[in-house]
C-alpha cells in the first residue's frame, strides 16, 4: 500500500514546478493587479477626501483662532505666534500666514506651492479683524503616501494569503498527485504490487479506487497472456522434440534403403543389368535427397527445442578461412568456378563459435558454387567498428544467377529458395540458409543479403568481435586477446 | 592374410548392409550388437580395426571406447566411429572422446574403404617401428 508517507517529495528542489505554486502564483499575480488597478483609481478620491478635511480643519481653525484672539487681546506678537502655532499642529497644517491691519504674521512654512485656505477672522467688538492664510502639505503628496501605506499593507496580506494558499493546494492537491506520480512511476518499473491507499471521498479517492481496478485488471489480463505464451511455447517445444524424434526415427530406414541400393545397383552393374543400375540409381539419390531433408528439418529442430548451445571460443579467422577455402576448392570446380579469398592476416582472432561459423560459411559458399557457373566467387573478411564496438564481417559475393527481389526476404525461411522453380532445378534442402540465419544469430550476429537477378549474390555475415558472456566461468576459460594480435 | 573387421551397429539392416560389403571387399567380419558384446569380442579376437555406432544399447559407443583403451590388448585398436548424423559439432566431440577417425551414416562404402586402409597402413607402420 502507497500513501502519503510513502512520497518521495522533492518539492523543495523543484518548487517552481509544482503544482501548488503554480495555482498560487496565478490566482496572486490577478489579486495584485487588482489591487494596483483600485489604487490607481482610489487616488483622485482620496485627494479629494484629503482637500475637504482641510476645508473643515481651516474653518475650525479660524473659529478657535477668533475665540482665543478675543482672549488674549493686548497679547505680544510672540504669545499670538504660539497660540497660532499650537493651533495649526494641531490641525495639521504646516504654516500660516495672520493679516491683521498693516502687521504680517508668519509661523512656519508658507511656500510648499499649495494653494492657501482663507479664512476671515471676524472682528469682534471692533478690535481684531484679520485675514488667516493656511498652508496645508501638498493633499496629492499625501494621498500618494496613503495609498503606498494602503498598498504595502495590502501586499503583505496577500504574502500570508500565498502562503496559505500553497499549503492549502498542497494539502488538496500536490500530495493525491505526488502519490499518483510515484505509483504509475513504481508500475512502469516492473512493480505490480502497489495498490493506492487514497482514504480521500472526492475526485483523488475515486481515481485511486480506479487506478486500483484498473491495476487489478490488467495483471489479470498479463497472467493471461504469461499462460498464453507458456501454452504456445510448450507447444512449440513439442512439435520441435516430436520433429526431432522424428527425424531419428526416419533416419534409421533411410540408411538401410540407401545402403541396400547401393548393394544392388553394385550386383546389377556386375551382372551388367545396365538399366536396372540406372534405376536403382535414381532411387539411391531420390533416398540420399530425402535424407539431407530429414537432416535439415532435424537440425532445425534441434534449434528450435533449444537443443543446440553456442560454444563460444577465441581462434584465429585466417586458420579458419583457408581451412573453409580447402574444402571449398574441389566443390568450386564442379562448376568451373574461381575461388578468390581476401582475408588479410590482421584480422586476427576472434571470439565466436567456430564450429558454426564454419558451417555458415560452407554453406553460403556451397551456395554460390551451386548458383553460379564458369563464375567468380569470393569471400572477404575485415573487422571494422560501430558504435564504438569491434564486428567483423565475412562478405561471400558470387556472379551467378541471382535473386530476385521479392524472393529475398523469404530467402532465411525454413524451405525457402529463391523460387519454386530452383529447388526442381537445383536441389537443395531450403534449410542452410535458415540454420545458417539462426546460428548467426545465437553468436548475436546476423546474416543479410543483397542481389540482382542475373547479376549475382553478396551474403554477408556480421558477427561481434567478442562475445558478451554472461557466464563468469566460461568468461574466465576462454579470456583471450582479442585485438589485433595474430598468433 | 585379410584383416579382420569389427562392426559394432544395433541395427540389423544397417549391420547386415555394412557387413555384407565389407566380406565382399575382402574383409574378414565380426559382429556384435552393443558394446558391452563389442568389447567382449574385441578382446576375445583381437581385431585389426572396429566400426562402431555410437548410439547402441547396453553400452553406448563412449563407454565401449574407453573400456577397449583401458584393455592392454585392444588398447591400441584403432576404432572408427559411425554416426546417425551429423550435427555441428559432433565430428570434433568424436575425435576429442579419442576416436580415431569419423563417419556418418548411411555411409559412403567407398570413402569408408579408403579410410579404413589408411588406418590400418598407418597402425601397420606404427607395428613394424
Amino acid at each position: 500500500m502507497l500513501d502519503d508517507s510513502a512520497i518521495t517529495d522533492d518539492w523543495t528542489k523543484n518548487w517552481q514546478v509544482s503544482i501548488a505554486v503554480k495555482i498560487t502564483s496565478v490566482v496572486m499575480w490577478a489579486l495584485i493587479v487588482m489591487v494596483f488597478l483600485t489604487a490607481v483609481f482610489s487616488l483622485q478620491d482620496l485627494d479629494q477626501q484629503i482637500h475637504q478635511s482641510y476645508e473643515s480643519n481651516a474653518d475650525l481653525l479660524a473659529y478657535e483662532l477668533t475665540n482665543s484672539l478675543v482672549d488674549q487681546r493686548g497679547l505680544s506678537e510672540d504669545s499670538w505666534a504660539t497660540v497660532v502655532q499650537h493651533g495649526i499642529e494641531r490641525h495639521g497644517f504646516v504654516g500660516a500666514q495672520l493679516v491683521t491691519g498693516d502687521t504680517r504674521l508668519v509661523i512656519g512654512a508658507i511656500d510648499n506651492g499649495v494653494a492657501p485656505d482663507v479664512r476671515r477672522l471676524p472682528a469682534v467688538d471692533g478690535n481684531i479683524e484679520g485675514t488667516l492664510y493656511l498652508y496645508h502639505p501638498d493633499p496629492m503628496q499625501e494621498a500618494e503616501t496613503q495609498r503606498n501605506q494602503l498598498v504595502l499593507g495590502i501586499l503583505a496580506v496577500l504574502l500570508l494569503f500565498g502562503a496559505f494558499l500553497v499549503i492549502a493546494i498542497r494539502t488538496i492537491l500536490h500530495k493525491p498527485l505526488q502519490v499518483l506520480v510515484n505509483a504509475t512511476k513504481a508500475i512502469s518499473e516492473g512493480d505490480h504490487t502497489i495498490r493506492l491507499d487514497m482514504k480521500r471521498d472526492d475526485e483523488f479517492g475515486a481515481l485511486g479506487r480506479f487506478f486500483n481496478e484498473m491495476l487489478d485488471k490488467l495483471i489479470d489480463n498479463q497472467n493471461d497472456l504469461k499462460a498464453a505464451l507458456e501454452t504456445a511455447n510448450s507447444a512449440s517445444r513439442s512439435k520441435s522434440a516430436f520433429l526431432a524424434n522424428m527425424s531419428h526415427e526416419l533416419r534409421t530406414p533411410m540408411n538401410a534403403i540407401i545402403a541396400f541400393s547401393e548393394i544392388l545397383e553394385e550386383d546389377a552393374r556386375a551382372e551388367g543389368r545396365k538399366e536396372v543400375a540406372d534405376d536403382l540409381n535414381k532411387v539411391l539419390s531420390s533416398a540420399r535427397h530425402l535424407l539431407n531433408l530429414i537432416n535439415g528439418v532435424l537440425d532445425l529442430s534441434k534449434i528450435e527445442a533449444g537443443k543446440v548451445e553456442t560454444d563460444i571460443t577465441c581462434f584465429n579467422v585466417t586458420s579458419l578461412v583457408d581451412e573453409v577455402a580447402a574444402t571449398m576448392t574441389p566443390i568450386m570446380k564442379q562448376n568451373g568456378n574461381q575461388l578468390a579469398i581476401y582475408c588479410d592476416a590482421s584480422v586476427g582472432l576472434i571470439q565466436a563459435d567456430e564450429i558454426k561459423l564454419r558451417q555458415t560459411l560452407l554453406n553460403l559458399l556451397g551456395n554460390a558454387a551451386k548458383f553460379t557457373k564458369q563464375g567468380m566467387i569470393s569471400l572477404a573478411v575485415h573487422r571494422y567498428q560501430t558504435s564504438g564496438d569491434d564486428w567483423i564481417r565475412f562478405i561471400v559475393k558470387d556472379n551467378g544467377i541471382g535473386i530476385a527481389t521479392q524472393h529475398q526476404q523469404h530467402l532465411f525461411k525454413e524451405f525457402n529458395q529463391g523460387d519454386m522453380s530452383t529447388t526442381r532445378r537445383y536441389g537443395g534442402t531450403g534449410l542452410g540458409l535458415a540454420i545458417s540465419k539462426r546460428f548467426c544469430q545465437m553468436m548475436d550476429g546476423d546474416i543479410s543479403v543483397k542481389s540482382q537477378e542475373g547479376v549475382g549474390s553478396v551474403f554477408i555475415v556480421s558477427l561481434p568481435v567478442q562475445q558478451i558472456e554472461t557466464d563468469n566461468e566460461t568468461v574466465l576459460e576462454k579470456v583471450c586477446l582479442v585485438g589485433g594480435a595474430v598468433q | 592374410v585379410s584383416c579382420t573387421v569389427l562392426v559394432v551397429e544395433d541395427n540389423e539392416l544397417s549391420r547386415e548392409a555394412l557387413v555384407r560389403r565389407l566380406t565382399r571387399s575382402g574383409y574378414t567380419v565380426l559382429e556384435a550388437v552393443d558394446g558391452a558384446q563389442a568389447v567382449q569380442v574385441a578382446s576375445s579376437h583381437c581385431p585389426d580395426i572396429i566400426l562402431m555406432d555410437l548410439e547402441l544399447p547396453v553400452m553406448d559407443g563412449w563407454h565401449a571406447l574407453k573400456e577397449l583403451r583401458r584393455q592392454d590388448h585392444t588398447g591400441e585398436i584403432p576404432v572408427i566411429a559411425l554416426t546417425a548424423h551429423a550435427m555441428v559439432g559432433d565430428k570434433e566431440r568424436v575425435l576429442s572422446a579419442g576416436f580415431n577417425g569419423y563417419d556418418t551414416k548411411p555411409v559412403e562404402f567407398g570413402a569408408l574403404k579408403e579410410k579404413i586402409e589408411q588406418m590400418l597402413t598407418l597402425c601397420a607402420d606404427a607395428s613394424s617401428l
